[in-house]
């Protein structure tokens, strides 16, 4: 009986020991940390619209190309592309081995009718003013009855898109790519535009991108599986499981070996260099671009160009560089991204005396400005203020959140605020958005010279003649100084120790060459 | 057989038989002059940035303490940050003091209405987390010394409120006070004469532990970001830098002093509290024969 007792206790002791040997089927995980939440998994009804959604569709949906940090671009959905119609449309020829999920292959016909699905002015999509620079659409990007929509299936695998103004492929791509994803309109047929956003499928999405859905925890956990038939490539890994932390534990996280990755291309702040290489993490130092600091003015309550230009001169964004990028970026006279195709002659040094005789060439009665920056940046203000003070300019510094600063400059609250940006390739990234009526941040009195000269860029195909315009809308902005470039950031990336082939500073731009990751062996 | 004897003579002299208090005192009254007469004193600057010394420069002979995060001197910035820390701890524990004793007093003495307005006022401010009031009252006035000091002071009013308030319920029906009230005084001057003087010893006590404790709120709110305006510096707002995880581990030069100083002090001043609470109390105080 003692005998049959201990056979019995050891069996017991036996199968959970079993259980720990390894699996003949081994799944490959890449863990990868974000530290905010994607708010859907419906491209184009994002609330937020922001870069955490964007970085979660772009693995489940496919894109037309794959942008580089660089600017330049590599194909995706569209194997290829070209210009068309005097440079008014783009067609795109499709890759002939791109499927959905389900195995449906992608055809032209499904991004023409994404297109005309989501521009629908039934269709309650959040994101669809990103089709506002199509033929037939409104300011909006919903489609305009009696016109042409610009987005047809010339065949079953080339695309064109037809566009208000003139546009090249690669201007549209470097900015509206992030934003273009096919959706499976084959699943969609026979539904009301007014309800497909509420469909179930979008709880559960069948995208054509290189990761497939698996199961989701709203707000906290995405587990995709790789695409075996990606067009591009398998993933090297079986699964991606992306869960949401604190910003503070994504670097501690992995350190630890409890993360592989974290988006965006392992963004590491100088102070915490030291820290990750302590923790045996390899650090790359970015090459391109990947931040660009503004003083932002408001021009009715520093209405001389003179004084606007003093405060350029006052500052020393050399210091200031140093301060905040600690070495890793340029100071700028200009919003042009360095390395990319569009240069400017203009440079950029501090003159005390210079913004002195300036201050009293504008008038300036000696009244304090408000600078408002957000909490971790009250340092850099507190710099700004004392390089203002030695040109003899007072300021009080106001600490308030991000959506109280662009709202209180919109309102004409604040006099100066610090802001930053992620920059783009294209010379308007930056001078578009900011000049036009309806996002007129700056308070110029007379937005005509700048929304001239920004049209004419825009309709300008020949590069020579382009750069010629940009040059000259570069000389009015240093002229009239509506607001300050102060200057391009690089950053660090923190390398994955487990995964290998990342192409960490694409990530900035919303897109991550997943299809060639490989998780390393063991 | 041992004899006792109850204190003799004054409560200074009873406070000076207290070794721990006058060393406290001693301690606090150094570190008052060292924070309000060295900087004028060794011209130091807290606001201006030595760029040539660099960021986060570790301490050497030009800034004994090192330099933060935007070059600025730190022993400056610990010696004037320690003003405003203690003009805030000590600033709100009198404006606490100043409303607490008379409500406490109104609210002992008269009862009825006064008694259940009072009480339940006081009752509502501390059924609220004191720490997210303070920061939602701080957030709407803005971040000063000055919104500071009158947001911890306004809310610390109602321990002292308390404490005098039972006091003043066991001494207002005492027999010497019946009899003060038969000889025909009136309200006011019985209050003054013969009730505060008979509740006051424990406010004195409380006093120097509020201020500590205004110092520490004052600290945290600055740690957490709604301190006081950038550029001006406090003990609380000197510590915020080590909330950077590098700073922290790496630099403990920008972070050290400052937390040393809220300790010191909040020790010197429960120390003083203890002694006068000592000095006052003679009903509990005896010198051994």
């Amino acid at each position: 009986m003692k005998k049959l007792t201990v056979l019995l206790l050891c069996l017991v002791l036996a199968l959970p020991l079993a259980a720990c040997a390894p699996s003949r089927d081994a799944t490959a995980v890449v863990r990868y940390g974000l530290s905010n939440a994607w708010d859907t998994l419906m491209p184009y009804n994002s609330p937020s619209g922001s870069n955490y959604t964007r970085i979660v569709c772009d693995k489940l949906y496919d894109r037309l190309a794959y942008v580089h940090a660089d600017g330049t671009l590599d194909p995706r959905n569209a194997a290829a592309w070209e210009s068309a119609d005097g440079g008014m449309a783009v067609l795109f020829f499709l890759d002939e081995g791109a499927a959905f999920h389900d195995g449906t292959p992608v055809t032209a016909q499904h991004w023409a009718d994404t297109i005309a699905l989501m521009t629908d002015p039934d269709c309650p999509a959040l994101g669809r003013s990103v089709f506002n620079v199509l033929a037939g659409t409104d300011e909006a990007g919903a489609a305009l009855p009696g016109e042409a929509l610009g987005a047809e299936a010339v065949d079953t695998y080339t695309l064109k898109l037809t566009f208000k103004t003139p546009t090249t492929p690669e201007d549209f791509l470097l900015d509206r790519n992030r934003e273009f994803y096919v959706l499976p309109t084959h699943l969609l047929e026979g539904t009301d535009p007014a309800e497909v956003l509420e469909l179930p499928l979008w709880q559960a999405p069948v995208g054509s991108g290189p990761l497939t859905f698996v199961e989701e925890i709203p707000g906290s956990q995405l587990t995709l599986a790789a695409n075996p038939n990606y067009q591009l490539g398998r993933p090297g890994f079986d699964l991606l499981v992306i869960t949401v932390m604190d910003k503070s534990n994504l670097l501690p996280s992995l350190i630890a070996g409890d993360l592989d990755y974290y988006a965006f291309g392992g963004n590491l702040a100088a102070d915490d260099r030291q820290t990750a290489e302590a923790g045996g993490i390899t650090v790359l130092e970015g090459t391109v671009p990947n931040s660009f600091y503004e003083l932002m003015l408001n021009n009715e309550r520093i209405s001389s160009s003179a004084v606007r230009r003093a405060i350029d001169l006052a500052l020393d964004k050399q210091a200031l560089c140093l301060h905040t990028a600690q070495g890793l970026g340029e100071p700028t006279a200009t919003d042009l991204t360095p390395g990319t195709a569009y240069t400017s002659s203009l440079t950029w040094s501090r003159d005390v005396e210079g913004a002195m005789a300036l201050l009293e060439e504008g008038g300036y009665d000696g009244r304090t400005y408000s600078l408002a920056c957000t909490a971790n940046r009250s340092g850099l203000a507190a710099l700004m203020q004392q390089q203002l003070a030695q040109a003899g300019i007072t300021t009080t510094i106001e600490t308030v959140d991000s959506a109280a600063l662009f709202s209180g400059m919109a309102e004409g609250t604040y006099d100066m605020a610090i802001a930053s940006h992620t920059p783009g390739a294209l010379p308007l990234w930056f001078t578009e958005s900011r000049f036009s009526p309806g996002n007129n941040i700056f308070h110029v009195a007379d937005l005509t010279p700048y929304t001239g000269l920004i049209s004419q860029i825009k309709a300008a195909s020949d590069s020579g003649a382009r750069q010629a315009l940009v040059d000259e809308l570069q000389a009015l902005l240093a002229r009239e100084r509506p607001f300050l470039p102060l200057w391009f950031g690089r950053t660090l990336h923190a390398q994955s120790p487990t995964v290998d082939n990342i192409d960490y500073p694409s990530s900035s731009f919303s897109n991550e060459n997943v299809w060639e990751w490989t998780l390393q062996a063991g | 057989m041992e004899v006792h004897a109850y204190l003799p003579r004054s409560p200074w002299v009873r406070f000076r038989a207290s070794r721990r208090a006058m060393l406290c005192l001693a301690v606090l009254g150094l570190e008052l002059l060292a924070v309000f007469l060295l900087p004028p004193l060794l011209g130091l600057e807290p606001n201006v940035s030595d760029l040539e010394a660099g960021f986060w420069a570790s301490p050497s002979p030009a800034h004994w303490l090192g330099t933060d995060g935007e070059g600025r001197d730190l022993l400056a910035r610990l010696l004037c940050g320690g003003q405003v820390s203690l003009l805030i701890g000590l600033s709100a524990a009198a404006i606490s003091t100043a409303l607490g004793v008379p409500l406490g007093l109104l609210a002992g003495y008269r009862r009825g209405l006064w008694e259940f307005w009072i009480m339940r006022l006081a009752d509502i401010v501390q059924s609220f987390p004191s720490i997210v009031l303070v920061l939602c009252l701080v957030a709407l006035t803005g971040p000063s010394a000055g919104n500071i000091v009158l947001v911890l002071g306004l809310l610390g009013w109602t321990g002292i409120a308390r404490l005098v308030y039972g006091n003043t319920l066991t001494v207002r029906d005492q027999e010497y006070i019946v009899a003060v009230r038969a000889l025909g005084a009136g309200r006011g001057l019985i209050l003054r004469r013969n009730v505060l003087p008979n509740v006051i010893s424990p406010v004195w006590c409380s006093i120097p532990l509020r201020a500590g404790r205004a110092i520490l709120s004052e600290s945290s709110l600055s740690f957490l970001g709604v301190g006081i305006r950038t550029p001006q510096a406090s003990w609380g707002s000197l510590i915020q830098a080590a909330a950077d995880l590098t700073v922290l581990t790496g630099r403990p030069w920008a972070w050290l002093p400052p937390a040393l100083c809220i300790v010191l002090t909040v020790f010197c001043l429960a120390g003083i509290g203890d002694g006068l609470r000592d000095a006052l109390d003679t009903r509990s105080r005896r010198l051994p024969a």
